[in-house]
């Protein structure tokens, strides 16, 4: 006969009990049902998620008809696809009358934009957002390496035209009267190494996100200011211009300057929200959700939690 | 009806989760076939070019999907 264990095992519980419970904790505090958009690191908005965002809500009840009154949307995540971006925002909207976007630590470029649709956005402690200009990468998104950032090239024209002053101030001290190519010289260079077809494409990118961005602003965040279009304008223009790199984190105190809509949580909520994060990675850690889609490549996670107040509770309705 | 619609036990939440995971599977592999028959069926012939003059880059490289 086997020895029976020494001490007795915990009894098994849910993969994602951690998880339901703190997700719990936060509608409980907010007072408004929540839905999870959670992107580990290797894993990319794509436009395939509109597909199974839209197929949670649908499951959750609420529908394009019968929208939910409020929305609180945790966001974490290193971006992806702008158009998908837009696209989520846009589903989201449908779905709900009032939003709130809920960031614990970071929704950058793809997931900024996506931020753009709330009535808000809520920040924790220390999280922030990024630009919203591009970067070209392998089809695969494998390559970093191969990563071109529209910033880059940005910061190279400056670079170009800082050479021809400075080339054309020593021509002149020296008394030259020849004037210099090196402007021409290194464009040719850069459009060699980055190709001229995705020169084009990245300026061509760049003014679909800024009409995404104009686009979601206008219709959501800003029609109750009376500066709406001043606003937006300086939006649009600080998050795809104003950024001395692509790699750049928004925090609170630069989102409230460049004009968004943006609160900071109270430790409380930021807490709250964090834990939510938390649980997330360890799940993610563990390969309890996430699976991989692709040696590069993992499945988002998303989880609709709906709000029962305490009354609603204590009644037994579910 | 519509109140129990919004309860979400965890298994629902993995259910859904693995739904959308043999969802993008498939989408992922008939993306991979769709590239698998077009390499198949050998490289498009090239367009009247008498004079070859378009550079390796125009020729060789793939647009590739934007990221921000």
């Amino acid at each position: 006969m086997l020895p029976g264990p020494l001490v007795a095992s915990p009894p098994p519980t849910a993969p994602l009990s951690a998880l339901d419970a703190s997700c719990r904790d936060l509608t409980s505090y907010r007072k408004r049902p929540l839905l999870v958009l959670y992107y580990p690191d290797s894993a990319s908005m794509t436009e395939d998620d509109v597909e199974d965002v839209y197929a949670r809500l649908r499951t959750a009840g609420p529908t394009i008809e019968e929208k939910l009154p409020a929305l609180d949307v945790l966001v974490e995540s290193n971006g992806g696809n702008p158009a998908a971006g837009y696209r989520l925002a846009q589903l989201i909207r449908d779905f709900a009358l009032e939003v709130s976007f809920l960031v614990p630590d970071h929704a950058y470029s793809a997931a900024t934009l996506l931020c753009f649709s709330g009535n808000e956005v809520r920040l924790g402690h220390c999280a922030g957002l990024s630009p919203i200009d591009i970067t070209l990468v392998s089809a695969d998104g494998r390559a970093p390496q191969e990563e071109v950032e529209l910033a880059n090239i940005d910061n190279f024209l400056e670079f170009v035209k800082d050479c021809r002053r400075g080339m054309e101030q020593v021509l002149q001290q020296l008394g030259c009267s020849s004037s210099t190519r090196v402007d021409s010289d290194l464009l040719v260079e850069m459009v060699r190494q980055v190709s001229a077809l995705h020169v084009g494409k990245f300026f061509r990118e760049r003014l679909l996100t800024g009409h995404y961005a104009e686009e979601l602003l206008d219709k959501y965040m800003f029609p109750p200011y009376k500066d709406a279009v001043d606003r937006r304008n300086k939006v649009v223009h600080q998050f795809l211009f104003a950024a001395p790199a692509h790699e750049f984190h928004v925090d609170y105190h630069l989102c409230l300057k460049w004009g968004l809509a943006v609160q900071e949580m109270p430790t409380v909520e930021s807490d709250l929200a964090k834990e939510v994060v938390a649980k997330l990675f360890a799940l993610a850690s563990d390969c309890t959700i996430c699976p991989r889609l692709s040696r590069y490549q993992r499945l988002p996670f998303y989880n609709y939690y709906g709000y029962l107040s305490d009354d609603t509770a204590a009644a037994g309705v579910i | 009806m519509e109140q129990v619609k919004n309860k979400f036990t965890e298994t629902d939440a993995l259910t859904l989760h693995r739904r959308a995971y043999e969802r993008r599977l498939h989408k992922l592999a008939q993306r991979n076939d769709s590239t698998e028959s077009k390499d198949a069926r050998g490289p498009e012939p090239e367009r009247a070019d008498p004079d070859n003059r378009r550079s390796d880059n125009t020729r060789s490289k793939r647009i590739t999907p934007p990221r921000c």
